[in-house]
Formats: structure tokens, C-alpha cells, sequence
């Protein structure tokens, strides 16, 4: 039995038209986020993962960037046709994002408080309090701080929920009072405040110390049991996407090029680059004379190669990767490799979830 | 790096304009259709000095612009265009004097400053605080006041109000960089001081340096130009734009171009040499791009 | 630290920094060639005697390090000399001058600073569009200029293409001042309830503080537009726009609440530097204030008045700097006071 996913992405295409040229960061990225799932996005630095967020979330920078085709679909609405003001409803509410760096990230001259309540006022209506409609102005301003109070202690249980000690303490402290790790913690309690159907967390723990890692991960993972909220990471880190993720998604300059269960692709890995970076991680059990590396360098995404993007570093490279990108093709469940190897190999079980990854639907 | 310099528009006509004043300048006895003529005084004190001098034609005095006076005359029938010209020399000259012994003084004290610490710095950083607690202007005026009206003599007071603000500028950036890795590893390979100083501090604080002398060029014109202006300056009868400014301003509503054209030059000076500093600083400061 | 440790440490440190000054002032008044004491006396026609006779009362014929005690003396005093140009103490002529300065620093302020600071919004939000351009030329022609030559352009202008504004003076001529509250021309007219001085006194600020305004208005703009420009490049205001915060409010809320800690700083070192008086602005609009009465000294080789003028002037530089680091603090809950 099929549902459908709660984001469905389809063929987005992605362009930064800047001096130095047209900077093809995303040309027909696909995939597919199920209701409280767990999805994991991978690939080394300037792949485009964080841009297929930021092109979702629709805070792209106009201009140099551009949304030039391709659709999203969220809980059945397609999120690319809507209007900024709609947008602005959905940020916070339905879908949020936490970035890499929580110090930055955070507005240093408002307290912590401050910026949770924020996003509590701009999507929760307090309708005890507010359904007293007046026009006397004093009146009003009296319901006005008393929806503030109440959004202010909205916010303390946000801190709570995230674990951070003496809530009220911190609600009244500034950014740069708090450790990264509290920080972290506190953009998580800020994002999760409205209780969003997909939070999506762009290298949540990269700039975070190994010990803090391992506790904003456990946290997530349990603020995602109990509310139901989907999650997609965004990391180049094998570790966290063992942990965490229920299906993974690898990129490589702007495609997707495998996509299934996290196991089956730890143990399975077909496309020449998961296959890469899996090796490329040294393992303390065996003896190894060399690190395996993949050799070459990330493409430049303004003169991308032509045909598959991996081809120019690839040991199986054929006449054919060199003229026509690969589609996903299913490999085996929950299981799809873009990848001309593999176009022979079809299997059609119906019922695979990743069949509506492969194949032909993204033609539309 | 220099491309994203000539794609700035505003840097270029910066450029455009300072190149024309360098050519104006040089190739001013071509281009005026009067001459001054350079006559040594002696002074109170019992030393010469050089001064500028106009021939003066009364027969033309105050003529507004026309083909042959381009600029119009003033009150004593000089050709304003001519003496604009030959202001760009006086003017260039003092703006390089003044800023490149100012940049040196300051490079030395602020470097050793910065670099060796302890109470060489405390001291240098008193003593820039008294000479910064003072306006430019004003500190300037003082000096200039007291030693007499000369051109040479607000330079000098031009040098000592501008030499702090170098000091403060290297020894911000030797500071910051004295700690950085790099400088530990030569020091690790057994480089001496002054090599350190010398090769590798000082080339990195490079660039908000150029930045600080376009920009400064720019300032020293208009404050000399002030001193001119309000008397301290250059000695009644030289072509120096301030001064001229001054002159014209008995004569301004019945002879605009006297106080026009002086003040526009001025304008342009400045304003290529401000165009050009802020494409320098667009260029080297990485924190503005795009 | 709390505050009141703060500043009377700042106040402390101060000292030092005045004693520096008036080495400097000291040691620029004995570089000068002209004898003082003959000034007093009257110039070239005064008779040896009164000149020895002042000479022993200004301790010139001491050595040159008692003289400056003698001078520190004063000035903890409270007395900077007399000037002789205006036959009076030069903190009488100081005092009488301040508020005519202070009031054309005001309205500048009024003038430049909203403009400023609305200007530089505008340039950072539509950067490299129409209006950026335009209001970025704008602002580097307004510090290219030289202040004496607008003032003198603006005179032109309004003597000849449109005489509606007046061009000299605080008030018209024969007109006689409010009566005496504050020394503002303007609040005392309004106290005093007297339209005509109150229409001649803000008619007369007009040219003056546009002149001064109009390259305080750049830099203001300057320094706006450029913070402006950082600050809504950074995370925060990425996270603001994730939460799904309106653009106005990003704009303002966010992104102007930050980048207006600079611009602060920048303001209030101008508001140091014009209450030192504008020197060449006044002498052009023949403004009796601070500035002025420094032009007149130091071609009037009026000694006194122009060491007495440069030492208020590094003092309220230096108290405009406390005040501005008071203010940084209050607006920046990152700087605590004291460097901590």
C-alpha cells in the first residue's frame, strides 16, 4: 500500500547566473520524503545539497540564483508555483531548517527567548486570548502583551523539550553566552517551536565538537519519535547518516546519483562514487598500506562534463556516460543507482517504494 | 583580481580622473597660455624662499570665460585657466609630500611598535591618542599658525597631524599578524627580527595601507586647500586652487568663475582619488564581496 | 563592571591624554616667531616698558619649563588666557560662542542623520539598481567637496537664482536676539513666544547646516549602506527568513537593528568633530560661533584664543568618544564595559 510522500521533489533545476559564469548547481535533482521518516542527503562540499534545501525552502538569493524548472510538491501543493507571502506561512510552521553554524546563525542582539517566541508569534494564533475583539487601543495593547507573555513561555518549554538546563535562564540570555552545543540545541528548540511536518538540518553537527554530536543526534532523533516529524539531513559525514537515517540519498554535482535504504547501501553500494567514499573511510580493523581516494576533483559546476557528471573520474567509463546522463534505475528494493552500468539490470517489483523514484514519471 | 577592479565603473573613472591631473600636471607649461615665473624673496628670518609670480594684466581683468580665457580672468587680468593648471602641480606636490613622509614616519613607529610591544607601544599609543584627540583641521591650523604663512610650513603641519593615523594603521595590522601561524614557523627556522618585519609583516599589511594613502590624498588636498583658504597657506599671488577660492570670494557675485573653477578642480581632484580608493578597498577587503 | 566604574575610569584615563594636548598646545604656542608679549602691548608702536611689564606678567622671562606650570595653573583654574583681539578672557569669548555652534551642529544632525541613514537603507536593499547608484554618487560627491566652496556656490545660488534665503548671520540684520534662556536662538524664540526672531533664526540655519549636513550626510551613508550590506549577507538573517519573518521586518527588525551599532559610532564621532566648530563653514556664513572665532584668532595671531580653542576641542573630542563607547554598549549586548 502506497501513501504519498509528504515532499516530492521532481527534475528541480537550479541556476546561479554569476560574473564568472552560469553556475549549473542543480539541473534534474529528484527524491522523495516520506511523513516521519528519516532521509538523508550526502555528498562532499558544493554538490548542491544545500542548495536543493534552500531551492525548497525557496530562499534562494534572487538574484544571482534561480529556480528555473522542475516542481516540489509538499503535501500535495506544489510549493515552486506559491507566492512569497505563502511561503512566509509555511517557513516555520510546516517545514524548518537549522543551519551549520548556530553562532552565526543566531541574531546576537535579540535574547534567545526572544527569537523562539518569534517564530511563535508569526504562526500560532492564540485564540483564547485574541478572540476578544476590541477597538479600544489600551485593551489591544494589553492583549498584545499578553500574547507575548504567553509566546514567551511557549518558548521556555521549547528550550525544555530540547534538553537545555534552567530554561528560563537561557530564554533571557544572549548567543554568544551560550556554548555551540546550547546554541545548536536552541535552533533546534526555535524550528521545532510549531511543531513543522519536515524539519530539514543542514550540517547540524559539523561545527560541533565529537561529544556534542553524538547528544544533538540522540536528541533529534528522539524529539522525532515523539513528534512524528519528518527529518532530512544534509551532512557529508558517513557516521551520522549510519545513525540516523532510514533512507539516504547520494549526490554528486548536482544529481542524485543513488538512493534507497541506508543498510542497502552500506552493504550494496553500485554507483562507482558511493562505492568511492564507502572505501575512502579508513577502517580500524583492517590493515590498510594506502588510503583509497577517488582520484580527480569535484567538477566545476559552470562547465560541468557532459553526459553523467562522474564520468571524467570514473574507472568504468563507457562512450555512452560521456554523451547522456543516467536516469534512477532500481536496482533492487528501495534501492535505485543512476547509473549506465545498471541500465540493464531492471527488476519491477511493484510495491518497491522506489519505484516512483525511477523511470519514467520525471519526464512530465 | 584586477578584473573585478576594471568592472567597477566608479574605480575606473577614478583612475581616469587622477591620471588626467597627473598629466595636467605635467605637461602644464603646454598646456596654460600664461607662465609664472619663479622669483627667490628672502624672509624674516634671513633665509630665501621661492615664490610664485603672475604677470599681471590690467587691461584684462575680469573677463568671463570666453575662447581665449577658458576660465575667465581675475581681478588682476591673470588667465584662470592657467593658473588652474599650474595649481595641479603645487597641489600634487603637497598631497605626495605630505602623505608619503606622513606614511613613512607612521610605518616606522607604528611597526616597531606593534611588533616589539611592551612599552615602546604604550608610549606610541599615548602619544597617537593626544595627536587623534584633535581634529585635523584644527590641529593643522595650530601648527600652520605658528609657523607662519607658508606653503612648506602647513605641509609640515600637515605631516605631524597625519603621521598618528599610519602609526595606528600599521601597528593594528602588524598586531594582528605578528600572531598568526605563518610568522611562527619562520620564526621557528631561526628568521631574525627585522626579516620578519620586513618580509613578512609588512607586505600583508599592504593593501589597507594603499587604501588609507589613496584616500588620504584626497583628504590632505582639501585641508590644505582650507589652509589656503582661510589664509595660512600659500602667500597672496600663487596659483594655488584654496587660495584662489579665497581671492574669488571678494569678486564671486559679480565674477563667478573665479570661485567656480578652483573649487571644481578641487572637486575632481578628490573625488578620483575617494572613486579610487573605494575600488582599492572593494578589491582587497574580503568581506565586501559579493 | 558597572557603568559608573567605567566612565570614571574612561574619565581618568582621560587625563593623561589632556595633559598631552597641552603639551602640544604649549609647545606650538613658544614655537611661534612673534613676540607675545609686544602683541599685548599693542604691536610695533608699544613702549619697552609695558612690554617688560607684561612679560613679567605672563612669566615669559622664565624658563620654559616653569612656564608650563604656570600654564597648567591656569587651566586648573579654569583660565585660558585673554585674547587679545576681543580685549576679554578667552573663556568668555568661548562661552559666548558655544551655543551659536552647538545649535548649527543640532539642526545638521536633524538634517543629515535621518537622510543618512534612510539613504543607506535604501542603497543596501536595492543594490546596484537605479537608486543604490544614484545615492552612492551622491554621497561621494558630498565628501569629495570642499566644504568652503559649496558654502560659497550655495551663497551664489541663492543671492542670484533664488534670493528667498538669507546668506549671512544668525539673524537678520538689525534684529535683535530672543531673549537670553539657553543661548539657542530658536528654543529661546519659542520660549519667549516671538515669531520674527523664531522665522529669522530657522531661515538663517538653513544654508549653513545644509552646507555642513551635506557631507555629514555622506558619511553617514556611507557607513549605513555598507553595514547594512554585511549584516543582511549573514546567517541570521538567513534563519529570520527561515522562520518565515515578513522581508520588511527582516529588513528592519533583523537587519537594521545591527547595522545600526556602527553607523552610531560614526555619528557620534561627527557630532564630536562638528562641535568643534566648523571652521571655514562659519567664517563663509559669517556665523558667530566656535569656528569662526578660531579663523579670526589664528590670522589674528591671537594666541591664547587659538591654544584655549584647540584644548576645548580635544576635550569634547574625547568626551564625544566616552559617549560613544557608553552607547555602543547599550545597544550591544555582545561589548561589555571595561573589555570584558
Amino acid at each position: 500500500m502506497e501513501e504519498d510522500p509528504l515532499l516530492s521533489i521532481c527534475d528541480l533545476k537550479t541556476y546561479f547566473y554569476t560574473y564568472e559564469g552560469v553556475v549549473k548547481a542543480l539541473e534534474a535533482t529528484s527524491f522523495d520524503i516520506w511523513k516521519g521518516e528519516t532521509f538523508g542527503l550526502i555528498g562532499e562540499t558544493g554538490c548542491g545539497k544545500s542548495v536543493t534545501a534552500l531551492s525548497v525552502m525557496k530562499l534562494i538569493p534572487q538574484p544571482p540564483g534561480k529556480i528555473l524548472s522542475g516542481t516540489v510538491f509538499f503535501k500535495g501543493e506544489d510549493l515552486l508555483k506559491k507566492s512569497e507571502k505563502e511561503m512566509q506561512k509555511i517557513r516555520g510552521d510546516e517545514i524548518s531548517m537549522i543551519f551549520q553554524e548556530p553562532m552565526t546563525a543566531l541574531n546576537p542582539v535579540y535574547s534567545i527567548g526572544h527569537q523562539i517566541a518569534e517564530v511563535i508569534l508569526l504562526h500560532e494564533m492564540f485564540p483564547e486570548i485574541s478572540k476578544e475583539k476590541t477597538i479600544n487601543p489600551w485593551k489591544k495593547r494589553k492583549i498584545k502583551k499578553m500574547i507575548q507573555k504567553k509566546a514567551f513561555e511557549k518558548a521556555i518549554e521549547a528550550l525544555d523539550m530540547v534538553k537545555i538546563s534552567d530554561p528560563k535562564k537561557v530564554a533571557r540570555q544572549y548567543p554568544h553566552e551560550l556554548s555551540g552545543g546550547m546554541r545548536q540545541r536552541a535552533m533546534i528548540a526555535m524550528m521545532l517551536a510549531c511543531n513543522p511536518d519536515l524539519l530539514i538540518a543542514d550540517e547540524p553537527t559539523t561545527a560541533l565538537d565529537v561529544t556534542v554530536q553524538a547528544q544533538i543526534i540522540d536528541l533529534m532523533k528522539e524529539l522525532q519519535n515523539r513528534k512524528g516529524t519528518a527529518i532530512w539531513i544534509i551532512t557529508h559525514n558517513l557516521g551520522v547518516i549510519a545513525e540516523m537515517c532510514d533512507r539516504v540519498g547520494v549526490m554528486y554535482a548536482g544529481y542524485i546519483v543513488e538512493i534507497g535504504k541506508t543498510e542497502k547501501i552500506f552493504e550494496n553500494p553500485d554507483h562507482p562514487y558511493t562505492r568511492g567514499l564507502l572505501k575512502s573511510i579508513p577502517r580500524i580493523m583492517e590493515e590498510q598500506k594506502r588510503l583509497d581516494i577517488i582520484p580527480g576533483n569535484v567538477p566545476n559546476l559552470i562547465e560541468p562534463p557532459e553526459g553523467c557528471r562522474f564520468h571524467p573520474r570514473c574507472r568504468y567509463s563507457r562512450d555512452i556516460c560521456a554523451k547522456c546522463p543516467p536516469n534512477l534505475t532500481v536496482v533492487e528494493e528501495d534501492h535505485c543507482v543512476a547509473c549506465h552500468l545498471y541500465e540493464e539490470v531492471k527488476y519491477s517489483k511493484v510495491g518497491s517504494k522506489e519505484k516512483n523514484d525511477a523511470g519514467a514519471s520525471c519526464k512530465s | 583580481m584586477v578584473h573585478l577592479f576594471r568592472r567597477s565603473l566608479l574605480s575606473m573613472i577614478g583612475l581616469t580622473l587622477i591620471i588626467i591631473l597627473l598629466l595636467v600636471a605635467l605637461f602644464a607649461p603646454f598646456l596654460a597660455s600664461q607662465h609664472p615665473s619663479y622669483v627667490e624673496v628672502s624672509t624674516e628670518q634671513g633665509t630665501t624662499r621661492v615664490e610664485e609670480r603672475w604677470e599681471i594684466h590690467f587691461d584684462q581683468k575680469l573677463l568671463p570665460p570666453s575662447a581665449d580665457h577658458l576660465f575667465g580672468t581675475d581681478d588682476y587680468g591673470r588667465d584662470i585657466f592657467s593658473m588652474v593648471v599650474y595649481g595641479s602641480q603645487t597641489s600634487l606636490r603637497i598631497c605626495l609630500l605630505v602623505v608619503f613622509i606622513a606614511t613613512i614616519i607612521g610605518v616606522i613607529l607604528g611597526g616597531l611598535a606593534g611588533y616589539f610591544g611592551g612599552a615602546l607601544d604604550e608610549i606610541l599609543m599615548r602619544i597617537t591618542d593626544v595627536f587623534l584627540a584633535i581634529p585635523y583641521l584644527i590641529l593643522a591650523m595650530a601648527v600652520a599658525a605658528a609657523l607662519g604663512r607658508s606653503i612648506d610650513h602647513i605641509m609640515e603641519a600637515m605631516i605631524i597631524t597625519w603621521w598618528p593615523t599610519y602609526a595606528r594603521l600599521i601597528r593594528g595590522q602588524v598586531l594582528a599578524i605578528r600572531e598568526q601561524q605563518f610568522v611562527e614557523a619562520a620564526r621557528s627556522v631561526g628568521a631574525s627580527n627585522s626579516r620578519i618585519l620586513f618580509r613578512h609583516i609588512l607586505p600583508n599589511s599592504f593593501a589597507p595601507l594603499l587604501v588609507e594613502i589613496t584616500l588620504d590624498l584626497g583628504a590632505v588636498l582639501l585641508v590644505a586647500a582650507g589652509l589656503s583658504f582661510i589664509g595660512l597657506g600659500a602667500s597672496p599671488g600663487t596659483a594655488e586652487w584654496g587660495l584662489m577660492i579665497s581671492e574669488g570670494r571678494t569678486v564671486m557675485f559679480h565674477a563667478w568663475w573665479y570661485v567656480t573653477f578652483p573649487g571644481l578642480a578641487i572637486l575632481l581632484v578628490v573625488l578620483g582619488f575617494n572613486l579610487l580608493g573605494d575600488g582599492l578597498r572593494d578589491v582587497t577587503d574580503p568581506k565586501l564581496r559579493r | 563592571m558597572k557603568t559608573w566604574e567605567y566612565i570614571v575610569r574612561r574619565l581618568v584615563l582621560l587625563i593623561p591624554v589632556i595633559i598631552g594636548v597641552t603639551i602640544i598646545t604649549f609647545v606650538v604656542s613658544h614655537v611661534i616667531p612673534a613676540d607675545p608679549a609686544r602683541a599685548f602691548a599693542g604691536g610695533p608702536k608699544a613702549q619697552p616698558e609695558t612690554i617688560a611689564r607684561i612679560r613679567a606678567e605672563l612669566h615669559l622671562d622664565k624658563p620654559l619649563w616653569e612656564q608650563y606650570f604656570y600654564y597648567l595653573n591656569d587651566l586648573i583654574h579654569l583660565n585660558l588666557g585673554k585674547s587679545f583681539l576681543e580685549n576679554r578672557p578667552v573663556t568668555t569669548a568661548l562661552a559666548q560662542y558655544f551655543p551659536a555652534t552647538f545649535e548649527l551642529t543640532i539642526f545638521t544632525m536633524l538634517f543629515a542623520v535621518p537622510l543618512g541613514i534612510v539613504g543607506g537603507i535604501i542603497s543596501a536593499i536595492r543594490q546596484n539598481k537605479l537608486s543604490d547608484h544614484a545615492t552612492r554618487i551622491i554621497a561621494i560627491v558630498g565628501y569629495s567637496l570642499p566644504i568652503f566652496w559649496l558654502a560659497l556656490m550655495l551663497q551664489y545660488a541663492f543671492a542670484y537664482i533664488f534670493p528667498i534665503l538669507p546668506l549671512e548671520g544668525r539673524l537678520s540684520v538689525g534684529m535683535a536676539s530672543p531673549q537670553f534662556f539657553t543661548g539657542f536662538f530658536v528654543l529661546d524664540s519659542i520660549i519667549s513666544v516671538n515669531g520674527a526672531t523664531l522665522v529669522s533664526a530657522l531661515l538663517h540655519l538653513v544654508l549653513p547646516a545644509f552646507t555642513l549636513g551635506f557631507s555629514t550626510l555622506a558619511i553617514i551613508l556611507r557607513m549605513t549602506r555598507s553595514s547594512m550590506l554585511e549584516v543582511m549577507g549573514s546567517d541570521y538573517i538567513r534563519t529570520a527568513r527561515a522562520k518565515g519573518v515578513t522581508e520588511r521586518r527582516v529588513i528592519y527588525r533583523h537587519g537594521l537593528r545591527n547595522a545600526l551599532i556602527p553607523t552610531i559610532t560614526v555619528t557620534g564621532l561627527q557630532f564630536g568633530a562638528l562641535l568643534s566648530g566648523a571652521v571655514l563653514t562659519e567664517t563663509i556664513f559669517n556665523w558667530p560661533g566656535m569656528g569662526r572665532f578660531a579663523a579670526h584668532a589664528v590670522l589674528g595671531l591671537d594666541f591664547n584664543s587659538v591654544m584655549g580653542f584647540t584644548l576645548i576641542v580635544a576635550i569634547i573630542y574625547v568626551i564625544a568618544n566616552l559617549i560613544v563607547d557608553l552607547l555602543y554598549a547599550m545597544i550591544d549586548p555582545r561589548v561589555k564595559l571595561g573589555g570584558g
